[in-house]
């Protein structure tokens, strides 16, 4: 209730910064989206590994890397996107995009859920989620986006800005 | 003597998060008595007004240090003359209440 009242007063209360980083004003929705590509690419590997006649031995090998790898690019995702949520989305951002912070939630949620399991469902769904991240980022930005397929695999359909 | 201000960033993550507002006590008296946990609020004349932990305490400096693993680090932050302090953070306000700290 008291945070509510203060939040009406929000013009007349002085910011205290918690620097994540030296402020420097950089921020890009695009490393979201990349890293969201990248965990979904290691998906995809993952579950074509058995149809590719490897060793018990080189199995075991590759699963270990690729599951920590896919493991790394979604926390990375995870990262980024409160890097930008936590940092640079504040103000009048958030009154415009008021669903920013159930978007970043549910990024936290769907990149968890890509790290415990293996469904390509989760990959794509964590995507999905930073692209509509990454549009509400470059809207907040006052820059239009565009939709282009990655020309790699998994050939997906990620959000960029329109420079 | 009291001020009030607004959180912004995840340094300090988990004690406090984005948003949360502080209540800060400013008696110079209580200069004296900082030291190494306490959480000030410091006007740096080149990061602006931040809050940090206090991660060490001299004579007449503190040097400070974030909670959050990715943290501005103290080496870049310098040394903190008592002047530049503007208080002690005393209450966190949070969307779901008060806390002390």
């Amino acid at each position: 209730m008291l945070h509510t009242l203060l939040s009406k007063l929000d013009s007349h209360i002085a910011t205290a910064d918690a620097h994540c980083d030296i402020p420097c004003g950089i921020y890009d929705a695009r490393i979201v989206t990349y890293y969201a590509v990248s965990t979904l690419r290691q998906i995809d590997i993952l579950l074509g590994l058995k149809d590719k006649g490897l060793s018990e031995t080189a199995f075991a090998m590759q699963v270990a890397r690729n599951t920590a790898k896919k493991e790394e690019m979604a926390e990375n995702v995870k990262h980024q996107t409160r890097i930008i949520w936590g940092d640079f989305m504040k103000g009048d951002h958030l009154k415009k995009h008021p669903g920013a912070h159930e978007l970043a939630h549910k990024i936290m949620l769907a990149g968890s859920a890509c790290k415990q399991d293996l469904h390509r469902e989760d990959g794509e769904k964590l995507v999905e989620l930073c692209n509509e991240f990454s549009e509400m980022f470059w809207s907040m930005k006052g820059v239009k986006t565009k939709k282009v397929t990655t020309p790699y695999a998994p050939n997906v359909e990620v959000v960029e800005p329109a420079l | 003597m009291f001020e009030i201000v607004k959180v912004r960033g995840m340094s300090m993550h988990p004690t406090l998060a984005p948003g949360d507002y502080l209540i800060l006590t400013k008696a110079r008296s209580q200069m004296k008595n900082l030291r190494a946990g306490f959480v000030v609020v410091v006007d740096h004349p080149k990061f602006g007004i931040i809050v940090k932990r206090i991660k060490s305490r001299g004579a007449n400096h503190i040097r400070l240090i974030g909670d959050g693993t990715t943290s501005t680090d103290s080496d870049r932050l310098g040394d903190i003359p008592l002047s530049w302090i503007k208080g002690r953070v005393r209450l966190i306000i949070t969307p779901k209440g008060i806390r002390r700290l």
